[in-house]
């Protein structure tokens, strides 16, 4: 066992990473030790990640503990580069997590200046300058090519820079050549944020944190209508919102929310929020207040305004708003309705699927012929359930009488069999079924089905009951 | 079916002649096809009410078909149908099968379904969709009797039905006994056996039972739905033998006497 991590006082004493744990206790007597977990710190990256979409949103992780902030056009807002980086670690260092933060023109720079020189800014074309000083352990953590560099004497980016690429390309492999030359403020890649880039934004700050839930909806409503007015400007209407709440305290919650529909009309947008906000399992816990409140549009599409004078149009956006309304409180998974599938296994035959995803009509297929009843039961068990003791006159013929859920049935009238063969494609080792429509004395009807074909597939077939029919 | 439908035609134009009835009056009710039941219902079902249909555990599927048909019968064409589930009643009596809708001619497009965890929450969605003016009706499917379902939320749901005309049906399975409620109907629904005469195979039977009817006489009767006519009527009748008298038989779970006026 090695040590990963150390803090301030162990390293004083001469521990480091990567020593054996043996060795460390050797040395310091009264050492605590504590398990490492990768997830913890990844979940705390993640919840500092998210405290700092309060800047930019381009946020992105850079394990295992760094965060890369793209701050182009956003310094301005908290006051200049240096200001902002001092507010950043100013908070981060109040949570009590030690923090090292440089700002550079390229990813890489700054990741190399973060971890030797803390707080540097850089001038606009002065990385090289800036980063040649630096040892080359900040420029990459591949052992390999640090030991190789050391044993070439080239300790520091500069020296290493000063070979020519082609040597370090053949040497070091094309990744690396490409990754100096970022450092050295060449080359600059856009950051992989950890969230979409949302297409529009609205957000207020508070001087101070507000807590009162009545305050928090008239900003939600009146977000929405900046929202509504950026989204006219462009002919857009939002298919996926989201409001995040920043809290004084360094926790955000994100709370999205699904329209079936493009919507920008700022009334129903605060609607849907404060449905979904009211029936959250773990409600928005304002703490000691928010700071910062967000709206913004994720997902967009085309919405051309369109007069409604027709009164079929004027149902249909009536639907949707229903719709909407419910999926804001149930969750969209639960306003469902029908799918057809092209199947002949009568229980993929239709599927739920959320009503918000406008999906083009089904073709339900016309089983039943006309002055015929119904084919196919109102009520589908999923999945079939058993019957015992189900008494057939002939091995393939329908059951006389059968035991369903504790009760016996006996059969007065019948109706099939239908075959149907299953998929082999979805299960090789399904039978196929003969499906039998039966009446009980009471009235009640039934469908049942004999899993295999007597004989061919099964010796002893068992029956189960499918579905019921009115 | 030809005849039936015809008969319903007559029947209405019959109503429509009668200096009793008002044109209005005739517009608002929607007749069942049944001419008995219509008879007693004056007209039919009124729309923008609350109507309730019970049934035991094992007529659920009886019940869910019976309130499809009705919602059916009184939502305009073309309209919505909002059908409010909890998983439970899923879990227990099946799922609503898209293409057994569609055999007993009700079409799964214009169908939505809300799927709830609880009866309170069925109740919500139930109660918040009122608000959408354009549904043709709804169809609010309990399991016993849940506590939030009492004779405050169910006069909410009459007066909200009456003021946006959106109709309600509350299907009330496995309740034990009737609750007190504001409903303009209420009917106690069961599967019917096929008489023997009709062939192997006839068309989805009920004997429907109407216990409760606030503007009016009750009564019970065999009903027949038509699955292409999408109407009611009434059971042919052997052309042979008398009518056996194995129906209409007392539901088990009625409190009332069936002839009586219930216009508390």
């Amino acid at each position: 066992m090695r040590l990963t991590a150390v803090d301030e006082r162990a390293a004083r004493d001469g521990l480091h990473p990567g020593l054996p744990l043996a060795d460390a206790r050797a040395r310091v007597i009264a050492l605590d030790v504590v398990d490492a977990d990768d997830d913890a710190d990844r979940a705390l990256l993640e919840a500092i990640a998210d405290w700092c979409d309060r800047f930019t949103p381009l946020v992105a992780l850079h394990p295992p503990h760094g965060l890369l902030l793209d701050i182009s056009g956003c310094a301005h807002l908290f006051g200049g580069e240096a200001a902002l980086m001092r507010t950043l670690c100013d908070f981060v260092r109040g949570q009590g997590i030690f923090v090292r933060a440089a700002i550079a023109g390229t990813s890489v720079a700054a990741c190399a200046l973060a971890k030797c020189t803390d707080g540097t800014i850089v001038e606009n074309g002065g990385e090289y300058e800036a980063v040649s000083p630096l040892p080359v352990s900040a420029l990459t953590t591949d052992e390999k090519i640090i030991y190789a560099l050391k044993r070439a004497g080239l300790k520091t980016i500069g020296e290493v820079a000063s070979r020519s690429s082609s040597e370090l390309t053949a040497r070091f492999g094309a990744a690396f050549a490409f990754l100096l030359e970022q450092a050295l403020g060449r080359n600059g890649q856009p950051i992989v944020p950890r969230r979409a880039l949302p297409d529009y934004v609205a957000e207020r700050r508070f001087a101070e944190p507000v807590v009162t839930a009545e305050v928090i909806g008239r900003t939600v409503a009146s977000l929405a209508a900046t929202l509504e007015s950026l989204l006219e400007e462009r002919g857009q209407g939002a298919r996926r919102l989201e409001a995040s709440f920043f809290r004084t305290d360094g926790a955000v919650r994100h709370i999205a929310l699904d329209t079936g529909r493009p919507l920008r009309d700022a009334a129903s947008v605060a609607a849907y929020f404060s449905e979904r906000l009211e029936v959250l399992a773990d409600p928005v816990d304002p703490g000691f207040g928010f700071d910062l409140i967000r709206l913004s549009a994720l997902h967009t599409e085309a919405l051309e305004y369109q007069a409604v004078a027709l009164e079929s149009r004027e149902d249909e956006r009536e639907i949707a708003d229903l719709i909407d309304r419910l999926s804001a409180r149930f969750g969209g998974d639960r306003v469902t309705r029908f799918l057809s599938v092209n199947t002949q296994v009568p229980e993929y035959a239709a599927a739920f699927c959320p009503a918000q995803r406008g999906a083009a009509p089904s073709a339900w297929p016309q089983l039943r012929a006309e002055g015929e009843t119904p084919r196919r039961p109102l009520h589908m068990l999923a999945p079939p359930e058993e019957i015992e003791n189900a008494l057939a006159d002939v091995p393939d013929g329908p059951p006389k009488r059968f035991v369903w859920r504790r009760a016996l049935h006996q059969v007065v009238k019948t109706e099939g069999p239908e075959r149907i063969a299953m998929e082999w494609w979805r299960d090789a080792e399904a039978k196929t079924r003969d499906y039998f429509q039966v009446e009980d004395e009471d009235g009640r009807r039934f469908w049942v089905y004999r899993d295999g074909l007597f004989g061919r597939e099964t010796e002893s077939p068992r029956w189960f009951m499918h579905g019921l029919f009115a | 079916m030809a005849r039936l439908s015809l008969a319903a035609l007559r029947e209405r134009i019959a109503r429509i002649e009668q200096a009793g009835v008002s044109l209005a009056e005739e517009n608002k009710k929607v007749p069942l096809g049944h001419t008995g039941a219509d008879a007693v219902l004056l007209g039919g079902i009124a729309p923008g009410a609350l109507h309730e249909i019970y049934a035991s555990e094992r007529d659920s599927v009886s019940a869910s078909a019976f309130a499809a048909m009705l919602a059916l019968r009184v939502a305009r064409p073309k309209s919505f149908l909002l059908w409010v589930r909890q998983d439970f009643t899923a879990h227990q009596c099946g799922q609503l099968s898209a293409q057994g809708l569609f055999d007993l001619g009700i079409d799964p497009e214009r169908l939505l379904l809300v799927k709830t965890r609880s009866a309170a929450e069925a109740l919500r969605a139930a109660s918040d969709a009122f608000s959408c003016k354009a549904l043709g009706a709804i169809v609010f499917e309990v399991w016993r009797q849940p506590k939030s379902l009492d004779l405050v939320a169910s006069r909410k749901l009459t007066l909200r039905a009456g003021a946006s005309n959106v109709t309600i049906f509350l299907i009330r399975v496995a309740a034990q006994d009737a609750m007190p409620s504001t409903a303009e109907t209420r009917w106690f629904v069961r599967a019917l056996p096929t008489p023997d005469f009709v062939g192997e195979w006839g068309n989805p039977l009920f004997e429907a039972t109407l216990a409760r009817n606030r503007h009016g006489q009750t009564g019970a009767w065999a009903m027949e739905w038509n699955c292409d006519a999408r109407v009611f009527g009434e059971i042919p009748q052997n052309p042979r033998a008398r009518l056996s008298g194995a129906y209409p038989r007392p539901h088990p779970a009625e409190p009332e006497t069936p002839r009586r006026s219930a216009s508390r």
